[in-house]
């Protein structure tokens, strides 16, 4: 494929890890934290972290928004979907998600009315194939897709389809990122920066890593190529004496973001309080509701949810897997008790969770390391 | 609100709702792969966007039909990048296009 596989060439990416070894310092250790999903996938995917020297760290950040999704959250998705006659469309990896008492999935199995979406723009032509009956789509994601939520709501309301609802879990990407820098438990040396939200919120938001804690950041983007790229620009920001944001992506990501897009989401969502978060509790502005402007399209206000903070399992450490502070296999039920199959974590779902990408791909040389 | 979805509904547009009720989501996320599979994960979940190629406009409906470089064809919302022609290719995330492509090779 064009300009992929260019991304993947395995000659220039022995050349990249060759001058990643000469820009490290013997005898110092680094702790990089990739906080977007998707560069964990990539990472335990193509073995980035066997190309790595020694002391380069690699921690698995907060940025997949399934796993950060909080166990009541799914209760009340789940206590929606049962309400008489409505469908309930949310997207692939949510349907596994376990609750308090089971997953939409087993939900599904009860007889409520659940439907697996790819888009937004898909559960609008499900409200408006069934106009008879209302239709809630589970809105998750980080800056990367609230945009596309915003724009099939505007477009629900300039259509006049009053069926759709949407329950609202879209999250934002700075506030998690804050409070991880300010954790007494983790010490980072770099950030490899989310390159599909940055191609929405721009590459500006995150100059107060550098600025206020003087850390270096790059974002990057997904192919093995680009994360080897941001981790040698980092490497060389240390060299160097510097502390900046720089972008890795510059041929997707503009520095200022996409305007638009974050004019329709000013338009359509407004800041929560507080929302919580897996493993982290609750965050301050960090989770988005619709704006009053859409009130009448919430479907928390439209029908009456539970919510109610339950507490993560106690065997499962979801929460230290997500800050980095432990790793997936250091987790006690990590591929015993917790699997893919029958995940207990959000981490094990999936597969950008870092449970789920390291046991696809990562563990069987760690069984090769024990053997 | 869902009260007044409910009254309205119960009022007048009952019967109106068409006997197949197979969704055309479930074709599009079959029709477009990777997508949501809980096998092989959601693309969607996991912030993960594909870059297709404009194949035709719908400007009055802010749509268009792409498709990526094996012939799968979806429809992308395109209000956040327009305007688009023909040709002109996307990165797209949850069936919008939320930034332009230019190619560049790795230096």
């Amino acid at each position: 494929m064009k300009y992929v596989d260019e991304f993947r060439d395995p000659a220039l990416g022995e050349v990249l890890a060759g001058e990643i070894l000469g820009l490290v310092e013997p005898g110092r250790h680094y702790k990089f934290m990739e906080v977007c999903g998707g560069h964990t996938h990539s990472i335990y995917k193509y073995g980035i972290d066997d190309l790595l020297p020694a002391n380069v760290e690699l921690v698995h950040g907060p940025g997949c928004p399934v796993c950060v999704i909080p166990m009541g959250r799914v209760d009340d998705a789940i206590s929606l979907a049962h309400e008489p006659e409505v469908i309930f469309t949310c997207f692939g990896d949510m349907l596994r998600v376990p609750g308090s008492a089971g997953t939409l999935l087993d939900a599904k199995a009860e007889g409520a009315d659940i439907r697996m979406v790819y888009s937004p723009l898909d559960a609008l032509r499900i409200a408006k194939t069934n106009p008879e009956r209302p239709v809630v789509f589970f809105a998750i994601g980080f800056e990367t897709t609230a945009p596309s939520t915003a724009l099939t709501l505007k477009r629900a309301k300039a259509e006049g389809v009053a069926n759709f609802f949407c329950m609202c879990n879209h999250v934002t990407i700075v506030p998690p990122l804050r409070a991880l820098l300010d954790s007494p438990d983790l010490r980072l040396d770099g950030f490899i920066g989310p390159g599909h939200v940055s191609t929405v919120v721009g590459v500006r938001p995150f100059s107060f890593i550098p600025d206020e804690y003087h850390k270096p950041i790059a974002v990057a983007g997904f192919e093995p190529l680009d994360v080897l790229h941001a981790i040698h620009m980092i490497l060389t920001q240390l060299k160097q004496g510097r502390c900046e944001v720089e972008n890795q992506y510059a041929r997707v990501v503009p520095w200022e973001g996409n305007p638009r897009a974050l004019q329709v989401m000013a338009e359509v969502f407004e800041l929560r309080p507080h929302f919580e978060w897996r493993g982290m509790g609750f965050i301050s502005q960090s989770g988005l509701k619709l704006s009053e402007a859409y009130a009448d399209m919430d479907a928390e206000i439209a029908y009456s949810v539970p919510g109610i903070r339950i507490a993560d399992p106690k065997a499962c450490q979801c929460g230290e897997v997500l800050k980095g502070v432990i790793k997936p296999w250091e987790c006690k039920v990590f591929g015993s008790g917790c699997t893919p199959e029958r995940p207990i974590g959000t981490c094990m779902v999936s597969s950008e969770g870092a449970c789920a990408a390291y046991y696809n791909y990562g563990r069987f040389a760690r069984e090769r390391e024990v053997v | 609100m869902a009260q007044d979805f409910q009254t309205r509904r119960i009022l007048g547009s009952m019967g109106e709702h068409p006997e197949n009720i197979r969704d055309e989501a479930q074709d599009a996320a079959s029709a477009l792969a990777p997508a949501c599979d809980y096998a092989t994960g959601c693309i969607t979940c996991g912030d993960v966007a594909i870059a297709l190629t404009v194949l035709r406009l719908d400007e009055g409906r802010g749509l268009a039909l792409c498709a990526d470089e094996d012939g799968r064809s979806e429809t992308v919302e395109i209000d956040l990048v327009a305007p688009v022609a023909p040709g002109d290719r996307l990165l797209v995330h949850a069936g919008t296009a939320i930034a332009r492509l230019t190619e560049e090779a790795p230096q």
